[in-house]
């Protein structure tokens, strides 16, 4: 349903996408997963068609999106990271105009709007200006919004960022029923939990380009069993390393003068002796963290940092 | 065309639950539009002002003198109220009218006599048209008794000094005046003058026909820039690039735009012309016609007002561009100064702004002139300008403005 192939952007000279290549099935859904600029809504802007691309090709339900760009635009549902509302409009106002862009009329439209209204809890607020609504409410009508024609395809932006806890559930309780009803979504997020919950495949992306993609035990997989060890204190990077690379078993992610990032298999075995050998060697060791394999560890591993970084 | 529709609809839908935003812009032309009703009223303005005059000497002519004030034309701009010197004085001094005229006793005995004799008139600083007015007609109407005086000097002798004349010296005087304009008629009548009489154009100025048009324009560039200002709104809302990943795409959301805004300048053309007719007297000969250019020449200056918006670098950019644009057109484009008050060249070039254009066409169509092919050559300019400027401003949001 969706096919991205060896995609790459430019803002200038500013690379915001290289070579990104992910394939997205019906009923499936896809997360793009990486911090704030790692390129995941340049990619959902060529997907969608508000952005050119400088190379590669972007396929939505079969129609190149530069050459046959009408059918492609018809398949989608997009939810952007705004509340791209009118906020003096009422929810089925903004539900009707948002259905009529992509050909709903008359009776047809007023059902689906009832319809989404009901999915996303909003049916009994539907006549309201959308202005009085909540942060959360305001975002299941940004999701509606982009479901109400039934789309084939969806794409979905970050659609839960400043979202309080119950409804970021109803959100993504709607979305996994898109999917099971044979949607394809392509889910973009920087919450680890989100993706590792809702998510069958997930491509991690970094400063535009996909590092890493699989479902989550082939991800887990390319960590293995080891966890992750984060140090904090006062190191001699090329010292640090060499002591710890004597230890098998230690991969050495980051050294840096003030953190230690490892992947450690067997880590609660190993941890007595590793901050021995960093104490006695001189160095101070301020703040331990273990992580188990994770998302994020992955994350870490791949890129060396955080992901909210 | 059913997106454009759906957009359509959208907008008036917006406009009908923000009314402010609507009123702000068409607000300060209709104050201005107020005011120039509460100064002028209808039709032609005619100053008014209050005069006192103190008549010393209450004789047959100087209340003949006084009474001239209330009479013909005058009596529809002055108000005339008798006081004594003294409190005429004091009423000056606090400013309550616009001039004093005191006719001194002795007046009448004087002009019997063909004595010199002084009228004071004391006029209000603060005023510069009704003293004038005073001023002027008091002293042509010495020097029309003078002249009477010349010619009936020997008839005004037989008059009693000091008190009113009898009815039968009235009477004499009538019939000897009567004699010597009969005895004077052989000397003008036949008059040797040839005199054409033909109906001119009424050259008194019609502060409504010269105002109310730029303040209707006033009020389109305003509505204009801040509609065409909304383009911004939706980009940082999302709405925009939302609706552009639709199959409507910008064609439909910009079409829906300026269908709305369109229906904004009808609407507010038909409520100006019903308005300026009902409140300022506006002559309108051709009503129907004059709403429509309204909405036709407004839907293009919502075009061009849309070129700036997409063209400027920033949202802040675009809010100081469109307000300098507004301003600067609707000051040189006849919009706060009829071109008529303006100074030539700037009334040349004013002439020639895109509303400044628009507006000399609408007073035409208001005041019935210009032949229909002038007009339909003006509605296909602005077909013309309009589709330009759409094809660039489609071709700019697709290629730069949503990136």
């Amino acid at each position: 349903m969706i096919q991205v192939e060896r995609l790459r952007k430019l803002y200038g000279a500013l690379v915001a996408v290289e070579n990104a290549s992910f394939e997205v099935r019906a009923g499936e859904i896809f997360g793009l997963l990486g911090p704030n600029g790692a390129g995941k809504t340049t990619t959902i802007g060529c997907i969608s068609g508000l952005l050119r691309p400088d190379a590669g090709s972007v396929r939505v339900n079969g129609h190149d999106v530069g050459a046959d760009g009408f059918e492609a635009r018809r398949s989608l549902g997009i939810v952007p990271q705004e509340i791209a509302l009118y906020e003096e409009l009422s929810a089925v106002e903004n539900l009707e105009y948002w259905g009529g862009l992509y050909g709903l009329r008359g009776r047809e439209l007023k059902e689906r709007s009832r319809e989404v209204l009901e999915l996303t809890g909003l049916a009994e607020r539907a006549t309201e200006p959308v202005k009085g609504f909540s942060g959360g409410m305001k975002r299941r009508l940004n999701l509606a919004c982009g479901l109400v024609h039934e789309p084939r395809v969806l794409l979905l932006d970050e659609p839960t960022v400043g979202v309080d806890p119950q409804s970021r559930v109803r959100l993504l309780e709607v979305i996994r029923e898109q999917a099971r009803a044979g949607a394809c979504v392509l889910y973009t997020t920087h919450y680890m939990e989100e993706a590792e919950t809702l998510c069958d495949r997930i491509g991690v992306m970094d400063h535009g380009r996909i590092i890493a993609q699989g479902t989550l035990a082939e991800l887990r997989a390319m960590l293995g069993e080891r966890d992750m060890l984060r140090l904090t204190g006062r190191f001699a990077p090329a010292a640090a390393r060499r002591l710890l690379a004597e230890n098998g078993g230690v991969e050495v992610v980051q050294a840096e003068e003030s953190v230690l990032l490892c992947a450690v298999s067997d880590a609660p075995r190993r941890l007595p002796g590793l901050l021995s050998a960093l104490a006695e060697s001189g160095m101070e060791i301020r703040d331990v963290t273990l992580t188990q394999p994770s998302l994020e560890s992955l994350f870490i591993k791949l890129t060396g940092k955080e992901l909210r970084e | 065309m059913g997106a454009l529709l759906v957009s359509l609809r959208k907008e008036l839908r917006r406009y009908r639950r923000d009314p402010l935003g609507l009123a702000a812009w068409i607000g300060i032309p209709v104050v201005l539009a107020v005011l120039l009703f509460l100064l002028f009223g209808r039709g032609s303005p005619t100053p008014h002002g209050r005069v006192l005059v103190a008549d010393q000497d209450d004789s047959f002519f100087s209340r003949m003198l006084a009474g001239a004030y209330s009479q013909g034309p005058m009596a529809e701009m002055l108000a005339v109220e008798a006081v004594t010197a003294e409190e005429g004085r004091r009423r000056m001094d606090r400013g309550e009218a616009a001039a004093l005229v005191i006719i001194p006793e002795g007046f009448g005995k004087s002009f019997l006599d063909r004595a010199p004799a002084r009228v004071e008139i004391v006029t209000n600083p603060a005023q510069s048209i009704v003293p004038r007015i005073v001023v002027e007609a008091t002293a042509a109407m010495l020097d029309a008794a003078g002249y009477f005086q010349e010619a009936f000097g020997e008839d005004l002798e037989s008059l009693p000094r000091g008190e009113a004349p009898s009815d039968a010296q009235v009477a004499a005087m009538a019939v000897a005046v009567n004699h010597t304009v009969r005895q004077a008629a052989k000397y003008f009548d036949p008059p040797l003058i040839d005199v054409e009489t033909s109906a001119g154009e009424d050259e008194s100025t019609d502060w409504g026909a010269l105002f109310f048009p730029g303040l209707l324009y006033m009020a389109v560039l305003l509505a204009a820039g801040g509609m065409s200002y909304d383009i911004w709104r939706e980009k940082q809302m999302g709405t925009l690039p939302r609706a552009a990943s639709s199959p409507g795409s910008v064609t439909a959301l910009l079409g829906g735009k300026l269908a709305a805004a369109v229906a904004v300048f009808l609407a507010l053309g038909a409520a100006g012309v019903v308005g300026g007719a009902a409140l300022l007297g506006l002559d309108a000969r051709r009503p129907v016609l004059a709403v429509v250019w309204i909405g036709f020449s407004g839907g293009a200056l919502y075009l061009l007002s849309m070129l700036l918006q997409v063209h400027a670098s920033s949202y802040r950019s675009a809010a100081i561009g469109n307000n300098l644009a507004v301003m600067l057109l609707a000051l040189v484009g006849g919009s706060f100064f009829p071109f008529e008050l303006m100074p030539a060249w700037m009334a040349g070039i004013g002439m020639w702004t895109p509303n400044g254009w628009a507006l000399l066409e609408l007073r035409r169509l208001l005041s019935g002139g210009g032949d229909p092919m002038a007009a339909l050559r003006a509605f296909a300019l602005v077909l013309g300008v309009g589709l330009v400027c759409w094809w660039i401003c489609v071709r700019r949001l697709r290629r730069a403005f949503l990136r």
